[in-house]
């Protein structure tokens, strides 16, 4: 959260014009460490709705459907609804793609993006594992001069605090556990 | 002191024609969250230098002539002219409001740039640096090329799913054609007078013949297909997915996939070696180049670049 806030803080103080943007997908890559097995962890992840339990952000989850071409609805604490399929699933390697595409128009409050790939990946860490939420989003505006509350830097800061919250909440579930 | 003179002139002159015999490949790859472009010495398979570009540089087009690179900023609307002999940002043309995919003519006198937002093609004259024309072109082109006599241009549009032939002389646009869903990259098939669209959401490439302006195939890649590099040699086409992080080989006659190869994560520009013995592809998460051998289908190197690489276009000369 301060982050964000500092985030918005620096467009108050920068001209919206540096924030500028053209079509240039945002990165982002976050990791945590996790006390529990790849395969516990892998079959966890792989349904879909338990998100719930661990991301505080996310109120209420409904899935259509289970493995490839599944999607999930999330409920934000804010309202906000939004709706990712499974698009990839690589059980070799421990590795699922979720997209997210908002529907034209459309403005998700707080998380002002178009569309976002997220690689949720599992890896062997020690006795434990290592999760990773990696991919790209794009932001909704298209123009170079967007409104600052919908600039790169505010996208990049959102998906990264709700990426980060799905990752420390199900560090914090399986060290409850 | 005569006879010396001529020494050291032929001394010289054996020197020029060593150097051209043993002339040099050069990559140059975007690093689109750095606002650099990364130059690989292909044989040291080594970065030699890095240049300061524009804001968020993402295309890059090489001149026929191997003298210049030019690379598009949407970032900051711009087009930086780099010199292939000294490496250096010799000019910036200010053009539209999100320049990304570029092409040039085979005399290298005007390169043309699509502009994401504006939904046009402007030319831009490469010796006087103004704009020439604006052509009015579909929504969102992402993909751009020129035939091989330099009269018409090849544009994808993405949110319309079509590929465009804009007539360079008169700005008509010839023909429209439906392909797949968001077609990106689109590279010319000149000895097969084909060209290759990659469709990013319907994970397909559409094969058009020039001639008749008409889909003659199309064939399925993996997630988030981005552009197609041909190799003549080996009759082989390579695809990058960006979202499978890999390349698909495909037979350039059935358009059969051969192999599917893992690279770095989320590949996007991808070209083959003048020489024909590699593959070279910027992976977009990693901030790396992978080579991949062209006869094995391994890949045998990964060059660190930097931050967001991209080199979506034409990214290798010889000097």
């Amino acid at each position: 959260m301060n982050y964000l806030k500092l985030s918005l803080l620096s467009i108050l103080l920068i001209p919206a014009l540096v924030f500028a943007h053209g079509p240039t997908p945002l990165k982002f890559n976050i990791e945590v460490e996790v006390n529990a097995s790849p395969d516990e962890v892998w079959t966890m992840v792989n349904k879909l709705c338990s998100i719930k339990d661990w991301n505080e952000s996310v109120t209420e989850c409904s899935a259509t459907g289970e493995g490839l071409g599944a999607f999930r609805e999330l409920t934000l604490d804010n309202g906000e609804v939004i709706k990712e399929e499974l698009t990839k699933v690589q059980e070799d390697r421990k590795r699922m793609l979720t997209t997210l595409r908002v529907a034209e128009g459309k403005l998700i409050k707080g998380m002002p993006i178009k569309s976002m790939g997220s690689f949720l990946s599992v890896s062997e860490n020690g006795s434990g594992s290592k999760v990773k939420i990696r991919g790209t989003a794009y932001s909704a505006f298209e123009g170079k001069s967007p409104p600052p509350d919908q600039t790169d830097a505010v996208c990049k800061a959102a998906v990264e605090e709700f990426h980060t919250k799905t990752l420390n909440g199900m560090k914090q579930l399986f060290e409850a556990k | 002191m005569k006879v010396n003179l001529n020494k050291i002139v032929f001394i010289l002159t054996f020197w020029a024609l060593a150097n051209t015999a043993l002339a040099q490949n050069l990559a140059f790859i975007t690093n689109q969250l750095e606002d650099t472009v990364s130059v690989i010495d292909t044989s040291s398979k080594s970065v030699i230098k890095t240049i300061q570009v524009g804001n968020k540089p993402a295309g890059v087009m090489a001149s026929f002539d191997n003298k210049h690179i030019y690379i598009s900023n949407p970032g900051n609307q711009e087009i930086s002219v780099i010199e292939t002999d000294s490496l250096e940002v010799v000019k910036t043309i200010t053009v539209g409001q999100a320049p990304l995919a570029l092409t040039i003519s085979h005399d290298n006198q005007t390169l043309f740039v699509a502009d994401w937002y504006m939904d046009s093609v402007f030319s831009v004259n490469t010796q006087s640096f103004e704009i020439k024309n604006q052509y009015k072109v579909g929504d969102a082109p992402s993909g751009l090329a020129i035939s091989s006599d330099d009269k018409l241009l090849f544009v994808a549009n993405k949110k319309d799913n079509s590929v465009m032939f804009i007539n360079i002389d008169s700005g008509k646009i010839q023909s429209e054609i439906q392909v797949g869903t968001a077609p990106f990259g689109i590279t010319v098939d000149y000895p097969k007078q084909l060209l290759y669209i990659v469709n990013v959401q319907s994970e397909d490439v559409t094969v058009v013949d020039i001639k008749k302006a008409k889909v003659i195939n199309s064939f399925p890649v993996d997630t988030f297909p981005y552009i197609v590099s041909i190799d003549e040699a080996n009759n082989h086409l390579f695809v990058t997915n960006k979202r499978d992080s890999s390349v698909s080989v495909v037979d350039r006659t059935t358009f059969k996939e051969i192999k599917k190869i893992y690279v770095g994560e989320f590949p996007e520009g991808i070209n083959i070696h003048p020489d024909g013995q590699s593959v070279y592809v910027a992976n977009w998460f990693d901030g790396t180049v992978s080579v991949i051998d062209t006869n094995t289908l391994e890949v045998t190197e990964t060059i660190e670049t930097g931050e967001g690489s991209r080199a979506y276009g034409q990214f290798i000369i010889e000097r």
